[in-house]
């Protein structure tokens, strides 16, 4: 299930590469939002940047070119007022102010000529001849210039055909013309006062300008006639296309025009006293912060500074989850069961306090696990005396010396008695190595013991065994009674004289299992009570099996549990009870539940629960 | 840990940087576009640009406007073919990125096409010879025969059937002249007028036809020049004279030159036959530039061309094409 | 996790380090310039295009480059420009021509005293500059090692046309002295105001005459800026003031002389006797018919052959040959002849 791979694969991610990629993803999402707002904004400011350069531009052609044409109108009133009008133009001077004012406008003026109504020529400067044949008279503006006698007249740019001109040479030119009152003598009369502008002058102010990257601007008569375009030829052969006579509809301001597909901005700026209007145009597409490399820039600067955070971040996640991974690899050397591993203990408080905690776990998982070995040590070590007893030679060799003391004396009746004791007894103490057996195995041991130990000690003392019926089938801890009747014997017998009496009872109550060992011995001070089952480890001693009272109340409460166990009576010179509590449970059971896979099985004898176990002699 | 996936990782996106840095803020990847320069060369079949006035002030604007540079080369020796092609060979190898090329006439035009070693675009001017090879070469060109056509009809129309033409023409005639000339006399003689051609060589200057008019006494003609240098010398021989003058009913020709014109407005030439070289100097580079920046052009087709007299001269249409500004 | 950051900070620094080298080295690979140079590219500007003088240097200019391109092999790339009587004109055509990277410039300035904008241009760029015909002022021209000027000594140009008249006299005072007063009567056709010939022209043409005796008195003059139409509408206007008092038109220039020439056909005078300057080819057209009594001759293929000499050696960075004598290292001036009628 490749979705559940994905699942997994999320959830596993390590702590550096979430946090890292927590950061770096915020600082992407950071630097990209602030690059595209930044140039959102730039860019709009720069278009309306050029927008605006572009019209100040415009307004300062405007101005120009409204200089331009003040100035030769100007030279034109100069000419009238200054020259020609009040002034006898049969003395001679008109020439010489006419050429002082032709040569300070020389840039601009081609010629400037005085015409009678007759279209005679009176003045010309520079100098010049009407071409053979020319009849000014009938020239519409000559005629209208000579109507209309209150302005100044501006013709279109045309070629100048009026003067002689030298062989090779054509001018464009731009007349501006006039009607002025000459004075001849006494007698006054119209003419017209003729200045051609020379069309190149008006061209260089013209030309060159760039309105932000492909604009330019152009000059249209009031009726939207072209006057000036950078394009002007190539509109004229029809090779290119101007939008110019709806332009110069406008009212001045700007517009939005739609050109063969492209949309413009134009903008419709009137020159004054002519009429003429300034149409400065910039092609939308202009507005652009762009150029690939523009672009390239921002994508290189959002890059960058990602590539620094990221730099940045890789190193504070590294610092945080370095200690981290250490400590991690530190849990897996303690899972790995190297519990001595030393635990890194670094890096932020946290993880500090976590180190020392595992570090504490760890140290205290060694401890239980020391007490778990000490007990099965203990255990082990128990079970390993119990073995011993089994086979305790002491026992083994007084009692032979018995027996043959007894053969070589002829007691053949009770050296058989003692044998056969001696046999049952070191049979049940083997019982193919089980620790539990029946009480009625139990109590067969104990029997035996105590008969070969009456005749040991010569009758020192009786003994009785009495046991419920029902209890015979239960289970009971093997070697459990014949310690504590050693130690009855051994410590309340000695000094008995035949009179001592050993009493061993078994009986049920409650759930529970009672055997009750009872002397009428020397009996023992609270002390040695206590002594006796805290002795530690076990005195073995010499001549009993060498299981102390304690080892079995140790093992009563390892194998059945704390509540069961030796309870201790005794008065001195008086005697001892010695009571043994067990749980009630029947020997059948026991063997049920000892069956393998059950854990009762401490060290030293795994290999011996449940089967037949080689019997140890 | 870091691992060693990452550490390339990281290594590789900081190349990535460097690249991304090179390609935007310096010039090494990504070049500024540079405006660039076109050079383009113009080889015309003339050894003077006197009749080039105007295909020139075409070229200027549009070498303004596209960022051409022209070199404008005439020949050694008018006509003369061998060093028309050896030019445009030359032209290549010092690097014109496209040749501009007035052919001595229609086979020059072929050969020059055909020519292996001319490996950059051509430009074809003023023949019809060449069908051009749409990828690599252009055509401009006028109807020179329909506009001899035109020359015939007016001809036809103002003068009478008796009045004998004479044809004046250089004696190297280029393609634009035969082509004229066949176009004028095509008319004429469909109309039964007798049509008598003059070399210049031959004859040893046109003067001498003129007077011939005179004396022994031809009578009264129509003379067409079916060139520029033609028309301008016969109108110079006119203007000496107003016995000359009244001997030629009307002079026509073709041309532009600012000679031709004034002869025109004094009333010397009669009548002319124009064409737009303005937009045919122009367009050519513009064919050029399109060219080199491998876009082709299907050709024009005929510019315009047209036919004036006097009063035509100063008339808005016609202003500007005959006097180019600027 | 100290000693590995440093490390990764090195693998880094060293990838960024290899990538800008390799990057570098490559934008390196520019081409050098030629250093053996094949073809010359010469602009120049004309101050007027029809002014005749100038459009005949600009043929024999022209002429020039072509056999000179025959001989030596090597492409010469001449662009001449008109400035239409436009400085600012002309100053656009310099820039042009410095941004299409010509080798040399000839310049043929139409304001003699704004050549400075020229000149800065020229030296910023470091392309030596020819002026030809329109001499700037010394202090200009001393700016910088690489101007030149190819001129005619204006003086010594009047003086042979003063010469030109003197003889005549000398030989036969009838043709000139028409009215037989004594005294033979001129008027001045000048050139523009501006120019340094047209002062020199003047003042020594006149002194000539007054040297070698030939008495003559001036009725009037004017200034037809070497215009042949604005000649041509003067001399008609004294025509009209000064009925048959002309005997003598004495014009700084052969177009001017034309133009005065245009204007007495009009007026059907054929005795008045004209001088011009230049030997432009109408001119010599004019001596050749007997309209002109003589003219300067400035050996125009010897002018522009020097023009181009000193172009074409500084373009290629040689010296300039022998045969061009450059007084104070800088002027050519072009040796003058007269040219006239053999009566």
């Amino acid at each position: 299930m490749p979705q559940q791979k994905q699942k997994d694969l999320i959830r596993d991610i390590s702590i550096r590469h979430s946090i890292f990629i927590c950061f770096t993803v915020s600082a992407l999402v950071a630097s990209v939002l602030v690059g595209v707002s930044l140039y959102e904004r730039l860019s709009s400011q720069l278009t309306r940047t050029i927008q605006q350069e572009s019209q100040v531009l415009m307004g300062q052609v405007s101005q120009s070119l409204d200089f331009y044409l003040r100035t030769i109108m100007k030279l034109s009133d100069s000419l009238y007022y200054g020259v020609i009008k009040n002034a006898d133009l049969s003395d001679g001077t008109a020439n010489e102010k006419m050429t002082l004012l032709y040569d300070n406008n020389k840039e601009s003026v081609a010629n400037i000529a005085l015409l009678s109504r007759e279209g005679e020529l009176l003045e010309a400067v520079p100098a010049a001849r009407l071409k053979s044949g020319m009849d000014v008279t009938k020239e519409t503006w000559f005629i209208n210039t000579l109507e209309r006698t209150d302005n100044l007249h501006f013709s279109m740019p045309h070629v100048q055909y009026i003067f002689d001109n030298s062989e090779n040479q054509y001018r464009w030119v731009i007349t501006m013309s006039r009607s002025v009152e000459i004075t001849q003598g006494t007698a006054t009369y119209q003419g017209v006062l003729l200045v051609d502008i020379s069309y190149d002058s008006l061209k260089q102010l013209l030309d060159n300008v760039a309105l932000g990257s492909g604009g330019y601007l152009y000059l249209a008569s009031s009726s939207g006639e072209l006057i000036y375009h950078p394009k002007m030829q190539l509109i004229d052969a029809g090779l290119e296309t101007e939008n110019n006579l709806s332009a110069a509809r406008h009212r001045d301001g700007n517009y939005r025009e739609r050109v063969r597909g492209e949309t413009r901005d134009i903008t419709v700026k009137s020159v004054g006293y002519t009429g003429w209007k300034i149409i400065g145009v910039t092609p939308e597409q202009t507005f652009d912060l762009n150029t690939l490399k523009t672009r390239l820039f921002l994508v290189f600067v959002c890059s960058f500074f990602l590539y620094l955070l990221a730099l940045i971040n890789s190193f504070i996640s590294s610092r945080i989850t370095t200690p981290i991974q250490k400590l991690e690899k530190s849990v897996n050397a303690l899972e790995a069961g190297e519990l001595d591993t030393e635990v890194y203990i670094g890096g932020s408080y946290e993880i500090q306090h976590l180190g020392r905690s595992i570090r504490d776990m760890a140290e205290r998982i060694q401890e239980l696990m020391r007490d778990i070995v000490a007990e099965h040590e203990s255990k082990r070590k128990s079970e390993f005396d119990t073995l011993q007893s089994q086979i305790n030679p002491h026992f083994l060799y007084n009692t032979l010396d018995i027996i043959v003391w007894m053969v070589e004396n002829e007691q053949k009746q009770e050296a058989v008695k003692v044998v056969t004791a001696l046999a049952r007894f070191f049979r049940i103490s083997l019982s193919r190595g089980r620790s539990i057996i029946p009480v009625r195995d139990e109590l067969e041991h104990v029997r035996n013991y105590l008969m070969i130990q009456q005749m040991r000690f010569k009758n020192k003392f009786t003994y009785r065994i009495e046991a419920e019926p029902g209890t015979l089938g239960m289970a009971s801890l093997k070697l459990m009674l014949q310690p504590l009747v050693e130690n009855a014997i051994y410590h309340g017998m000695e000094f008995m004289d035949g009179d001592g009496e050993i009493l061993v009872e078994v009986k049920q109550d409650r759930g529970r299992l009672e055997f009750a060992i009872c002397d009428n011995g020397l009996g023992m001070t609270e002390e040695q009570v206590d002594s006796l089952l805290k002795d530690t480890p076990h005195v073995h001693s010499g001549r009993g099996s060498g299981i102390g009272v304690k080892n079995v109340n140790e093992r009563i409460r390892l194998y059945f549990g704390e509540e069961y166990g030796l309870v201790i009576r005794s008065e001195p010179d008086e005697g001892t009870r010695i009571r043994i509590l067990l749980p009630a449970v029947s020997w059948e059971e026991v063997l049920e539940r000892e069956k393998p896979g059950i854990s009762q099985a401490t060290p030293g004898e795994p290999a011996e629960s449940g089967s037949a176990g080689g019997g140890k002699p | 840990m870091i691992t060693k996936y990452e550490k390339l990782l990281w290594a590789a996106y900081g190349v990535v940087l460097v690249i991304l840095y090179m390609m935007s803020s310096t010039d090494l990847i990504i070049k500024e576009k540079k405006p660039e320069v076109y050079p383009v060369s113009v080889i015309v079949e003339d050894s003077t640009d006197d009749n080039y006035v105007n295909f020139r002030k075409g070229m200027e604007q549009a070498a303004m406007e596209m960022n051409v540079d022209v070199s404008f080369i005439t020949l050694y020796d008018s006509g003369d073919r061998k060093q028309q092609q050896e030019l445009a060979v030359r032209e290549q190898q010092e690097g014109a990125r496209a040749l501009v090329i007035a052919p001595v006439d229609g086979e020059e035009a072929a050969r020059l096409l055909e020519d292996d070693r001319i490996q950059v675009p051509v430009v074809i001017l003023g023949s019809e010879a060449a069908a051009p090879d749409t990828r690599v070469s252009a055509r401009i060109t006028f109807d020179y025969y329909g506009m001899g056509r035109e020359l015939g009809s007016r001809i036809v129309e103002k003068h009478g059937r008796e009045l004998p033409v004479y044809v004046f023409s250089q004696g190297q005639q280029g393609e634009a002249e035969q082509l004229f000339g066949d176009g004028l006399t095509s008319v004429l003689q469909a109309d039964g007028r007798e049509i008598t051609r003059f070399k210049r060589e031959e004859t040893g200057g046109f003067r001498k036809v003129v007077e011939g008019l005179v004396y022994p006494g031809v009578g009264r003609v129509v003379i067409v020049a079916l060139d520029q240098d033609s028309l301008v010398e016969t109108a110079g021989v006119l203007k000496d004279s107003s016995v000359y003058a009244s001997y030629v009913e009307g002079l026509y020709g073709r041309g532009t030159s600012i000679p031709a014109l004034n002869e025109l407005e004094r009333g010397i030439v009669e009548g002319l036959s124009i064409t737009d070289d303005f937009s045919a100097g122009y367009l050519a580079v513009k064919s050029a530039v399109r060219m080199i920046s491998g876009g082709f052009d299907p050709g024009q087709g005929y510019l315009a061309s047209h036919y004036i007299e006097r009063q035509d001269l100063h008339r808005e249409a016609y202003e500007k094409l005959l006097y180019p500004i600027g | 996790m100290n000693r590995r950051v440093p490390k990764t900070v090195w693998r880094l620094l060293l990838v960024l380090a290899a990538s800008i080298g390799v990057l570098a080295l490559s934008g390196c690979g520019e081409d050098e310039k030629d250093q053996e140079k094949t073809s010359l590219r010469i602009g120049v500007s004309l101050y007027k295009g029809d002014d005749t003088f100038i459009n005949n240097i600009r043929m024999e200019l022209e002429h020039a480059a072509k056999s000179y391109e025959q001989s030596g092999g090597i492409k010469v790339s001449l662009d001449i420009q008109d400035a239409k009587g436009s400085q600012n004109t002309q100053n656009i055509q310099v820039e042009r021509f410095i941004s299409l990277g010509c080798d040399v410039l000839c310049i043929n300035p139409v304001d003699r005293t704004a050549a400075s904008v020229i000149i800065d241009k020229a030296m910023a760029a470091g392309i030596p500059v020819v002026f030809f015909n329109r001499q700037p002022v010394e202090e200009d021209m001393d700016r910088w090692d690489q101007l030149y000027y190819v001129g005619a000594v204006a003086r010594e140009s009047a003086v042979l046309q003063g010469s030109i008249v003197a003889s005549r006299y000398q030989e036969d005072p009838a043709s000139l002295d028409l009215n037989g007063d004594g005294v033979v009567s001129y008027v001045l056709l000048e050139g523009e105001s501006s120019h340094q010939d047209s002062l020199i022209r003047t003042e020594w043409s006149i002194r000539t005459l007054k040297d070698s005796g030939v008495p003559i008195e001036k009725i009037t003059g004017g200034i037809a800026n070497w215009e042949r139409s604005q000649a041509s509408a003067l001399m008609e206007q004294w025509l009209g003031q000064y009925p048959d008092t002309i005997e003598l038109v004495i014009c700084n220039n052969d177009d001017m002389a034309l133009g005065a020439i245009d204007a007495l056909e009009r007026a059907g005078i054929t005795d008045v006797k004209l001088v011009g300057i230049d030997a432009t080819v109408p001119g010599l057209e004019a001596v050749r018919t007997g309209k002109l009594m003589g003219t300067v001759s400035a050996d125009k293929e010897r002018y522009a052959k020097a023009i181009f000499a000193i172009a074409a050696s500084k373009a290629l960075g040689r010296e300039i040959p022998e045969d061009i004598p450059l007084e104070d290292g800088k002027y050519f001036w072009c040796p003058q002849e007269i040219i006239k009628e053999n009566p």
